[in-house]
């Protein structure tokens, strides 16, 4: 338990903070828009957009700086304990902090009738867990190719923001589909729904599963200066 | 705990940091001499697990380093003072201590914490043990560093020039501590400060580009710069041939002590060497070709 608790305070400040902040982002955009007049189904999916979209951008920005910071990496690399279940250990809290939070707000919304995503209860997890499971893998894996806060965060930012902008596009060409980060809320739960959560939650898995394989060169995770 | 190593290789890119090092460490206490660059840091991390060799072959304890198993039987029995610790500044003294000492696998409660209350006695932090660790004076972090490295009382220490940037008092403080737990263990003490090897090791190495230029007693280095070290009072320029490795100042003139294999001026006399003087003559060999 001890060690748990040390890893949650070395995840940091930032990267437990960050599932809170995105729920408290999508609370006060949806109070915006019904501040500014907007239908209840206009702000339900605003709810829905912050369950999807802003949670697994929280976690994955988290992921980086839980992969990428650490001013004891050198020692921490000549411990018995192996370093990347180490790191699991604190992305573990993280991602159980945003999938928490995650949880929290979909009961919410279902219990207040303001849920407009899937009705059963493992595909409404699967809302955010898929996107999730897709950014934070993209995440850890530029952050361990790349050795670099900015390089991981700039990638998952404008991966992001891509999908965001080119929603309708991304959403409607058959390629693409799959892949969109953002189906439920654009695109609703029509057909294809199922593949793409699919295909998202392989892909994270994928990723993760390389960047774990890649950690097994320790040096991997020291930074060109401290190299 | 014996280190033997050979033909150890490291590259990094183009740049070859270790190129065939052929080394054997003793127990007790053994000092590492190089100047910046020679390739000590990369040795280290090797010793430590921290980097895998491009070629050669390593054995701590008889552990061999190129196989798993092997990495992780030397990281138990391993304490670790990287050149530049970083100390996680939200901690207390003991918090860190206990951190490291779960990461160590020390996962007895009771044995551990009596375990880090002895060692800050020892390294003299007992008084600020509750304190963040923010703000500490480097000879304190470097102190919270070896009180880490000891944790789990392991038969080899690695420190990594754990003496740069301290203050004379501190440096002393370091080096006797060093001395003093050596007693029952092997202290690989990496450094490029000759005194620090003067004052606590018998055996050392010495390291240039990449290569170790000589391994044996610390006197055997001092007996590299036997006649060829002199001593020459001048109220003029300091001598153009050889090294000059110290210049006092006095009234009839300046003292210079030069190392150079010819006799720098016709005023110069031979003096015995130090171990400074000593380390610059392999220096000077080293960097002859061939």
């Amino acid at each position: 338990m001890s060690l748990w608790r040390y890893e949650a305070r070395r995840a940091g400040w930032p990267a437990c903070l960050a599932a809170p902040a995105s729920l408290l982002a999508t609370l006060a955009l949806a109070a915006g828009s019904a501040g500014f007049g907007a239908p209840p189904p206009s702000v339900h999916g605003v709810l829905l957009s912050g369950v999807e979209a802003l949670v697994p951008l929280a976690a994955a920005m988290a992921a980086v700086t839980v992969v990428s910071v650490d001013r004891c990496r050198e020692l921490q690399l000549a411990l018995p304990a192996r370093y990347p279940g180490t790191l699991a250990r604190r992305l573990g809290i993280v991602a159980g902090s945003g999938a928490a939070l995650a949880v929290l707000l979909t009961a919410v919304l279902r219990l207040t009738g303001s849920w407009t995503g899937p009705r059963s209860a493992l595909a409404s997890v699967l809302v955010w867990a898929s996107p999730l499971l897709g950014l934070t893998g993209l995440a850890l894996l530029v952050a361990v190719l790349g050795r670099s806060v900015v390089l991981a965060t700039t990638t998952v930012a404008v991966v992001w923001l891509c999908e965001q902008l080119f929603a309708p596009v991304l959403a409607a060409t058959a390629w693409s589909r799959p892949f969109f980060l953002f189906l439920t809320s654009r695109a609703g739960v029509a057909d294809g729904w199922g593949t793409n959560r699919a295909v998202l939650a392989a892909c994270g898995v994928l990723f993760i599963a390389t960047a774990l394989l890649l950690l097994r060169r320790p040096e991997r995770l020291l930074t060109e200066e401290e190299a | 705990m014996d280190i033997k190593i050979s033909g150890l290789r490291r590259r990094f890119g183009r740049v070859e940091a270790l190129c065939g090092v052929d080394l054997e460490v003793p127990g007790g206490m053994f000092g590492l001499l190089g100047t910046n660059g020679a390739g000590k840091t990369t040795l280290m991390r090797i010793l430590a697990g921290v980097l895998a060799p491009t070629g050669g072959r390593v054995t701590v304890g008889g552990h061999d380093l190129a196989t798993r198993a092997g990495r992780l039987a030397v990281r138990r029995r391993l304490g670790y003072l990287p050149q530049d610790l970083g100390l996680y500044p939200d901690l207390t003294t003991r918090e860190f201590l206990d951190y490291i000492g779960l990461l160590k696998g020390l996962d007895d409660d009771a044995a551990r914490r009596r375990q880090i209350g002895e060692l800050l006695d020892m390294v003299g932090l007992a008084d600020v043990a509750g304190r963040r660790l923010k703000g500490f004076s480097g000879g304190m972090r470097r102190r919270v560093g070896i009180a880490q490295a000891l944790l789990g009382d392991p038969a080899l220490v690695v420190v990594d020039e754990p003496t740069a940037g301290l203050d004379p008092e501190e440096r002393i403080r370091f080096r006797t501590l060093l001395a003093h737990i050596a007693g029952h263990r092997t202290v690989l003490l990496s450094t490029h400060i000759v005194e620090d090897v003067a004052q606590t090791c018998q055996e050392a190495a010495v390291m240039a580009a990449g290569r170790v230029v000589f391994t044996g007693p610390v006197t055997g280095i001092v007996d590299r710069a036997r006649g060829v070290t002199w001593e020459i009072v001048t109220q003029g320029p300091p001598p153009a041939a050889g090294v000059v490795v110290s210049a006092v100042g006095g009234p009839d003139g300046t003292r210079y002590r030069v190392v150079s294999p010819v006799r720098p001026d016709p005023a110069a006399v031979p003096v015995q060497p130090s171990l400074e003087e000593g380390y610059v003559a392999l220096m000077r060999e080293a960097a002859v070709p061939g």
